[in-house]
């Protein structure tokens, strides 16, 4: 069942279908929203560029309002969205270098232009194709392949332990009423839910301090084999799919997953590891 | 030259993950100074809702002088939330710049609610761009807008105006 996660190949194969389709989902969200990037909408070139520094260079300027002006951005958004559509069909597997290189550009170029409205799940898409990237640079290295594999390991396990690390220093989620007073925004909650756990603050607590757990949790259990961080990959999954659900953050649980078979490749690693020396 | 070439990924990468951790101690002053130099943020801050969970939603309204007199306070609208988001959710970016735009307005006012700088603020002007493209009729000459804070679904606390632009004069047609 696990000998999938043995061939480093097919778990980056993995990754990078999975952090493409959180790519392929926002570029589809930046075009439906496209008047947004117009010089009327919230994130006007017009507007963004007053607070850049690019702009004090004259051939910066020109350059970055040529690329993101309106609608050259959007052409560059399309472009992800094609890229993103041929790294997951593998029609073109010869140069998913340059492929996974394109989208690596464009979302770092993404991350200077619309700073205001980006997300940890955008951060987390930077950080996965940058390990993809060091990964096909280096196709005859295997210690570098591995490295840029646990690059990705080591960003998701400190992205989880650290958000339960921040939870258990705070006082609403420790007494349980942060979950309830979350879901009872109209931003980030949902109404229906939110109710279940204003009328049950047990349940409200209880949710609080299964995701405190889970979150601490999840960089030691990755060393206790391969079950266990399979069982907690699972609990992952519901735990993203559930955001998703009631929060409506739909690209952290594509980001988020999408790091999930470098876990399970971590894991076997440190499995052998542990088996050679013993 | 090959082996110089994967070591300097390898250099990198390390460099990348000892960032990320210090990243985590917002206390530490080199991070501050990193994360201002740091365009394409890539040393991320993972704290997910804590220790202090947003709780409170940010309502832009705005309103206009036609014809010597104040309009209705319009509200800006988002799509309806629904399961359908959990896929795609093309609102989420607008949602969070407007709500970064108001939280940055109204620390930047309590922290000195005289200071005028406040107008030449980014968050300020952009929330006045988006502000004043909104429809108008051809009688509306001024525009002003205010940041409302609202306490979710189900609550007894009614909504509080935190902040109020003054009026800012439309482009002409």
């Amino acid at each position: 069942m696990f000998s999938y996660f043995f061939d480093i190949n097919l778990v980056v194969d993995l990754i990078q279908t999975i952090a493409s389709i959180a790519v392929i989902i926002d570029c589809i969200e930046v075009l439906i929203e496209r008047y947004q990037y117009t010089s009327r909408g919230i994130f006007s070139l017009e507007i963004i560029r007053m607070y850049k520094k690019w702009m004090l260079n004259r051939y910066l300027d020109l350059f970055f309002n040529f690329l993101f002006g309106y609608p050259n951005y959007i052409l560059l958004i399309i472009l992800q969205l094609v890229i993103g559509v041929l790294v997951i069909s593998q029609i073109f597997i010869n140069i998913s270098m340059f492929l996974i290189l394109f989208i690596f550009i464009i979302l770092l170029l993404s991350h200077i232009r619309n700073h205001l409205g980006m997300s940890g799940s955008d951060q987390m898409q930077v950080i996965i194709f940058a390990g993809l990237l060091v990964f096909y640079l280096s196709p005859s290295n295997p210690i570098v392949q591995k490295t840029a594999i646990f690059f990705i390991c080591f960003q998701s396990l400190l992205s989880y332990f650290m958000a339960g690390l921040a939870k258990l220093s705070s006082s609403a989620w420790k007494n349980g009423t942060a979950i309830k007073d979350i879901m009872n925004t109209e931003s980030f909650g949902n109404k229906s839910f939110a109710k279940i756990l204003i009328d049950k603050p047990f349940i409200s607590k209880l949710v609080c301090w299964c995701v405190i757990i889970f979150e601490c949790s999840f960089p030691v259990l990755i060393f206790t084999g391969l079950q266990t961080t399979f069982f907690l990959i699972i609990l992952g999954i519901l735990f993203h799919l559930s955001i998703s659900i009631f929060m409506r953050f739909n690209s952290f649980f594509w980001s988020f997953i999408a790091t999930y078979p470098a876990l399970l490749y971590i894991s076997v690693e440190i499995q052998n590891f542990i088996r050679s020396i013993s | 030259m090959i082996l110089t070439f994967n070591s300097f990924f390898i250099v990198i990468l390390g460099i990348w993950m000892f960032l990320s951790i210090v990243a985590q101690f917002r206390s530490i002053k080199l991070i501050n100074w990193i994360n201002n130099k740091d365009p394409f943020s890539l040393i991320p801050s993972w704290t997910f809702f804590a220790p202090n969970p947003g709780v409170v939603d940010y309502q832009i309204l705005y309103r206009d002088i036609s014809d010597g007199h104040y309009t209705k306070w319009k509200i800006i609208f988002y799509r309806n939330n629904s399961i359908f988001h959990s896929i795609l959710n093309p609102d989420k970016r607008r949602r969070k710049a407007i709500r970064d735009c108001c939280i940055s307005i109204l620390q930047i006012e309590s922290n000195d609610p005289e200071n005028k700088a406040i107008l030449l603020s980014s968050s300020y002007i952009v929330l006045l761009n988006y502000i004043m493209t909104m429809p108008k009729d051809s009688l509306c000459k001024y525009r002003q807008f205010s940041i409302m804070r609202t306490f979710g679904y189900m609550t007894s606390k009614k909504s509080e105006v935190l902040f109020t632009s003054c009026f800012h004069k439309l482009p002409s047609d």
